[in-house]
């Protein structure tokens, strides 16, 4: 067994550890390395393929069902539409952005988006038609800033910049 | 009748020439002028305004917002912010006692009433009638020999009211608060009134003019920092600053002995620890930093002084307030430890070091 003391400090010492905490207290009081992100107002840089909600190409699309079947919250039914053909719809109540029907579709048809803070009204609105889900969402943008975290000198350091991130790619 | 009075009141007028214009206007209106003058006589003033009241609510408000300001930010935090963001949530502790006043008050079934809901107003005694004694340049209200022995005396009650209210809230957490602060009672109280007698000692009086006058040259901190170190330690265990927190930790007795306040009833009574230590920091700047001297500023007449003397107490309640940011909360039996040994014994050298400036006749 390890009997663990604790340690016995003479005066001087205490005193350089009285010390060295004020100093540390005063120089974060002084120039805070705080890593908060103030959301509405700031929004953290999100990486590229970030699996925020989905926008469908529909001239992509095959019928083929795939994204369908390997939903795992059977958030997507096909619904037949006015050219006979089926399309998904994704029901965002169900959704746990997994992002599972953009990886297995064929044809790419499936585009994602930035926007992970999803509001709905009710909970029929949460049900994204066809005709819906090829738009990309409505915006609602507060922020002035793009907030990134990245290391410096072996720290961790929050850089802002007033470039806004674009959270819907653009078309090719 | 009215004209003796305004007589008197106008004889020690607090002279402010930057005012001068509004009050010889207010002075044209009949009543008013009487209003106006007794609050400008300088015993009233001392009281009400400079360094009384109104310097105590200004440095009350400021230094909430400070203290959760300047913590936040060591711990990474923001802080209050939201409410007023240009000032950074200045008026924050103003908000929250704007709500703390439409709050309903509780009294719960086991109180004991009558004190239970009085003795919060009756907190202001104490902390109000130092002001009576402590000056500020030539504003004052009652110059006495022992007016630094009777302001001593007037803080010690402020413990005896918190371990009545505790008593009053009659519950587990309650009691266990004013114990809490019993102990830390006698852990300081001692150290205190060595502390403060070897300044008296040093300076050769208790009238806090002379003690500032005899500070023109040097700061009393110069002559004897012993007494300065073992004065901030007893500050900061007698108001529970931070290493000292005990009575209140909310962490453990969630608030001791004001754990059932609610409303604005709360508001007062967790007030009560600021206004001590707004009244030790004056102490604290009179003895030993040389109290209202300092450059002179013309256009505020009697009031600079004062405001030399404000500025001195708050930027020292704002040293008191860090702490908070750097040090974790003593047990209370290491707290009672460190009172009978390492600042009894700083206070009783400090009164050695104070004897020996007598002796020599330094100051």
């Amino acid at each position: 067994m390890v009997r663990v003391k604790s340690p016995e400090l003479n005066f001087i010492e205490r005193m350089k550890g009285h010390l060295d905490a004020l100093r540390v207290g005063l120089r974060e009081a002084i120039k805070p390395t705080r890593l908060t992100v103030q959301y509405p107002r700031e929004r953290r840089k999100l990486p590229d393929n970030f699996r925020g909600m989905l926008i469908l190409d529909v001239n992509g699309c095959i019928s083929c069902f795939q994204c369908a079947f390997i939903c795992p919250a059977n958030a997507i039914v096909m619904k037949r539409g006015p050219d006979g053909k089926l399309y998904p719809c994704v029901n965002y109540a169900k959704c746990i952005f997994c992002h599972f029907c953009a990886e297995t579709c064929t044809k790419g048809a499936w585009k994602s988006t930035k926007v992970m803070d999803v509001a709905f009204e009710n909970e029929e609105e949460m049900l994204l038609t066809t005709e819906k889900l090829i738009k990309p969402p409505k915006l609602g943008r507060e922020e002035e800033k793009t907030v990134s975290y990245e290391i410096k000198n072996g720290e961790l350091i929050l850089v802002k910049s007033d470039k806004l991130d674009e959270l819907i790619p653009k078309n090719e | 009748m009215f004209a003796e009075l305004m007589e008197m009141f106008r004889g020690n007028a607090v002279e402010i020439p930057i005012l001068q214009p509004i009050i010889d206007a207010l002075m044209g209106i009949p009543l008013v002028n009487f209003v106006v003058s007794f609050l400008l006589w300088k015993p009233l003033f001392a009281i009400l305004f400079a360094p009384g009241l109104a310097a105590l609510m200004v440095a009350m408000l400021f230094i909430i917002w400070f203290e959760r300001k300047v913590t936040a930010r060591v711990q990474w935090r923001y802080g209050p912010l939201e409410i007023s963001r240009s000032l950074g949530g200045l008026i924050q502790p103003l908000a929250d006692g704007m709500r703390y006043l439409f709050q309903e008050v509780i009294v719960h079934r086991e109180a004991h009433k009558p004190l239970f809901i009085q003795l919060p107003l009756l907190s202001f005694i104490p902390v109000l009638l130092p002001f009576l004694f402590i000056p500020a340049g030539t504003i004052y209200a009652i110059r006495t020999p022992y007016a630094l022995p009777l302001i001593v005396a007037l803080i010690s009650l402020v413990p005896m009211l918190i371990v009545l209210i505790g008593w009053a809230s009659n519950s587990k957490y309650a009691y266990l608060g004013s114990m809490r602060e019993v102990f830390m009672y006698f852990g300081y109280e001692v150290a205190l009134i060595v502390v403060v007698m070897a300044m008296v000692l040093m300076y050769g009086s208790a009238d806090l003019i002379e003690i500032v006058e005899k500070q023109k040259s040097l700061p009393g901190i110069l002559f004897n920092p012993i007494a300065c170190i073992a004065f901030f330690m007893v500050t900061a265990m007698a108001t529970s600053r931070f290493p000292f927190e005990i009575p209140e930790a909310d962490q453990e007795v969630v608030f001791g002995p004001f754990i059932e306040y609610t409303g604005i009833m709360f508001g007062i009574v967790m007030t009560l620890g600021y206004e001590k230590l707004y009244l030790l920091s004056l102490l604290f700047s009179i003895l030993f930093l040389g109290g209202w001297n300092g450059p002179t500023i013309a256009i505020l007449g009697d009031l600079s002084p004062a405001l030399w003397l404000f500025l001195k107490t708050v930027v020292l309640m704002m040293m008191f307030v860090f702490l908070r940011t750097v040090y974790p909360r003593f047990r209370l039996d290491q707290a009672i430890k460190f009172g009978w040994t390492t600042l009894l014994s700083l206070s009783v050298i400090s009164l050695a070091v104070a004897a020996v400036i007598r002796l020599v006749g330094w100051l």
